[in-house]
């Protein structure tokens, strides 16, 4: 895992620290050499290490100070085309305080503030999930829903395609943590690209959030209540889309999927395809989980899920990252799936669990959902 | 090899890679003298024909759609046996287009091993040669009988004749009556082909044509359809039908540089060889290529792709 070092840096650090400084501001930090990444710090403390979320390696690796300066840095050997988040700890005094790279402007945000990142050799964000400059691009509209199931209004918002028509009728993309997904994911500059590429058909997509996520989203029957006696018919009434299983999907990621996959349980012939990301799939087939106690439904699902499938949908993709500790899970339902019939598309990539994750895989995974004759078009 | 313009059309003619990012149609309009109104044909977007605010902007004349998806629905309600005869014409041309896929399917992974063998010597060399030109005789067996299978059919919807044919005709035309040039979009080719044969638009409108994307491909003899960079390939180049042959020997590639895989030097060899009777051109946003209307009098920005594997600018 740790690697030979970068011998430029090595030398510089002779010459101390502004020959290092010098150095390092001749180069994009985290310096990439094919697989080898050198991460470099400046700064006082008494020990630096990276902290990631790659499963199944230790999650604080030490930096090493080069010579006298005030300089650190760990030189670690990485697969190509992955992606990696972390922040770097700095121990100083006793305490610790997680930082981003200061050298590394690359940041991907999430819910809870966001990582630094690094991209080894063969990794490019995808062209596609950049918004477009000059358009066309959907439309977001907000409307509150009274909910019988949780009795509170819930605020639903409607990504509506650049090439929407009322007089046509269209598809319907169901999207757990809606506004995550259009924030961190770049959602609607996916669809917006994809949409204009005329690679998916124009679709109406309802994004869904939730009030109290780790309780609603882990297989909550009456989360499942709440889509399909209230979103569903709701959106069926405000906007021309077709009322039949083959044109609903629903999607999420990671608690999300659980929701996903539960509700199409719950209600069988419903929707023929759903989008899982990384989901939260946690089961047993002997003794207690070590998940956490929220993780408590969530299993109790998945084992009854997994004993008895049936037909939750007919077309499903599924992805998730090598770098997760969900892989497991995600690996092993996939075949399981298949063996029942389902036509099943599962993706791996050499990344975490994490929104861009998430992001890079969504042309696959829609694409493959709503296939367009894409042959015959050239716009 | 010599680009050869049908004689049959006397008007220049322009083709132009995808407009929608950045549109070049002003620049040529200007070029051309043309400051009245144009037409645009755009049946190809089928229901979103009507969304051409974008089109209006960029070419800064005042615009007339043909409205020829549209009109061509009004015609289906007044006459249905014509969109039935079209319906069954296309359950035709699928059932040829599924026997053609098998035929080539395992021609073209022999093409393919051959090619990553080349280096090996002369044997491969002719081994190669005559799998190609097995490729070709199945393209061309293929093009004929889809031809006939058209030919059978427009016997039958009888366009020149038929009166809510001609009528459909006239609304069109009566649309494009003061356009000064006709603009040609892209979209779906097929349907894009389908609407103009049937209106037969193209015999009637004597002024300049600029056509793009999808819209030069139907201007074309040979259309291929392709796609390489899908996560879903649909697999390999299909020559699908016979375009309105305004020119012959060149096969387009319209957004080549984000639909084909240019960096393979193997892919690019096999399709230049596989239509080595025709010059095989990649068409981006900025290329341009205008007939006035016989001599071929610019060139811009337009790539061709070579038998070895190797991707230039083209100089005819």
């Amino acid at each position: 895992m740790t690697a030979s070092t970068w011998p430029e840096l090595e030398r510089a650090a002779a010459g101390g620290d502004e020959t290092v400084r010098a150095l390092v501001n001749r180069h994009p930090m985290p310096y990439v050499d094919g697989r080898r990444v050198t991460f470099v710090y400046q700064g006082d403390a008494d020990a630096v290490y990276l902290q990631h979320w790659v499963f199944g390696l230790s999650s604080r690796i030490p930096f090493r100070r080069l010579g006298a300066t005030t300089w650190w840095q760990l030189t670690l050997d990485l697969p190509l085309r992955s992606r990696i988040e972390y922040k770097i700890g700095v121990a100083r005094n006793g305490e610790e305080t997680w930082l981003h790279d200061p050298l590394n402007a690359r940041v991907a945000h999430d819910p809870f503030g966001g990582n630094s990142v690094v991209q080894v050799s063969g990794y490019a964000e995808p062209e596609w999930s950049f918004p477009l400059e000059q358009g066309p691009n959907g439309t977001v509209e907000n409307w509150p829903l009274v909910s019988r199931v949780f009795h509170q209004v819930r605020d639903i918002r409607v990504y509506l395609p650049p090439r929407y028509r009322p007089n046509r009728r269209h598809r319907v993309l169901i999207v757990h943590d809606g506004d995550d997904y259009m924030r961190y994911s770049r959602l609607g500059a996916v669809l917006d690209n994809l949409t204009v590429r005329w690679e998916i058909p124009p679709l109406v997509v309802v994004l869904l959030n939730p009030a109290a996520r780790l309780r609603e989203y882990a297989a909550d029957r009456r989360h499942a209540e709440f889509v399909v006696e209230e979103v569903l018919p709701a959106v069926e009434k405000r906007y021309p889309v077709i009322s039949e299983p083959s044109a609903r999907c629903l999607m999420g990621a990671s608690f999300g999927g659980v929701a996903a996959l539960s509700t199409a349980w719950y209600y069988p012939n419903t929707f023929d395809m759903l989008l899982l990301q990384s989901g939260s799939f946690a089961f047993t087939d002997i003794g207690q989980h070590q998940r956490g106690r929220v993780f408590d439904p969530v299993v109790e699902f998945m084992n009854q899920f997994r004993d008895q499938i049936g037909a939750p949908a007919k077309k499903i993709f599924m992805s998730c990252g090598v770098y997760e500790s969900l892989i497991y899970e995600n690996r092993s339902l996939a075949p399981l799936l298949q063996k029942h019939g389902l036509d099943v598309k599962f993706v791996e990539s050499r990344d975490g669990h994490n929104w861009e994750n998430w992001r890079d895989r969504l042309r696959d995974a829609l694409t493959w959902l709503f296939p367009v004759p894409l042959w015959f078009y050239y716009e | 090899m010599a680009v050869i313009r049908n004689e049959e059309y006397d008007h220049p003619l322009m083709l132009l890679g995808p407009q929608r990012e950045a549109p070049l149609v002003r620049a040529v309009l200007d070029r051309w003298g043309i400051h009245g109104p144009v037409g645009l044909a755009a049946p190809g977007w089928e229901e979103d024909e009507v969304d051409d605010g974008w089109v209006r902007e960029a070419c800064g004349r005042p615009l007339v759609n043909a409205q020829l998806y549209e009109l061509a629905d009004r015609l289906f309600e007044e006459d249905p046996e014509v969109i039935q005869l079209l319906r069954h014409r296309q359950d035709e041309l699928r059932r040829l287009r599924e026997i053609n896929t098998i035929q080539l399917d395992h021609a073209l992974t022999v093409a393919r091993q051959l090619l990553r063998r080349q280096h090996q010597g002369d044997g491969v060399a002719r081994q190669l040669d005559l799998t190609m030109e097995h490729v070709r005789q199945v393209d061309l067996e293929y093009l004929q009988l889809v031809r006939e299978v058209i030919r059978t059919y427009d016997k039958r919807i009888d366009p020149w004749e038929r009166p809510s044919v001609q009528r459909y005709r006239q609304r069109v035309l009566d649309r494009l009556q003061s356009c000064q040039a006709l603009l040609i979009a892209g979209g779906h080719v097929g349907v894009l082909l389908n609407r103009l044969n049937l209106s037969r638009l193209l015999k009637y409108v004597h002024v300049p044509v600029i056509a793009w994307s999808g819209g030069a491909m139907a201007m074309a003899e040979k259309i291929v359809f392709f796609h390489q960079s899908l996560p879903h390939a649909t697999g390999d180049a299909e020559l699908s039908r016979q375009g309105l042959a305004w020119f012959r020997s060149l096969v387009l590639f319209p957004r080549g540089d984000q639909r084909l895989n240019l960096q393979d030097p193997l892919e690019v060899a096999l399709l230049a060889r596989r239509f080595a009777n025709d010059t095989c051109l990649v068409l981006t946003a900025e290329s341009v290529l205008e007939w006035s209307p016989r001599d071929l009098r610019r060139v811009a920005h337009v790539r061709q792709l070579l038998p070895d594997g190797s991707v230039r600018e083209w100089h005819p």
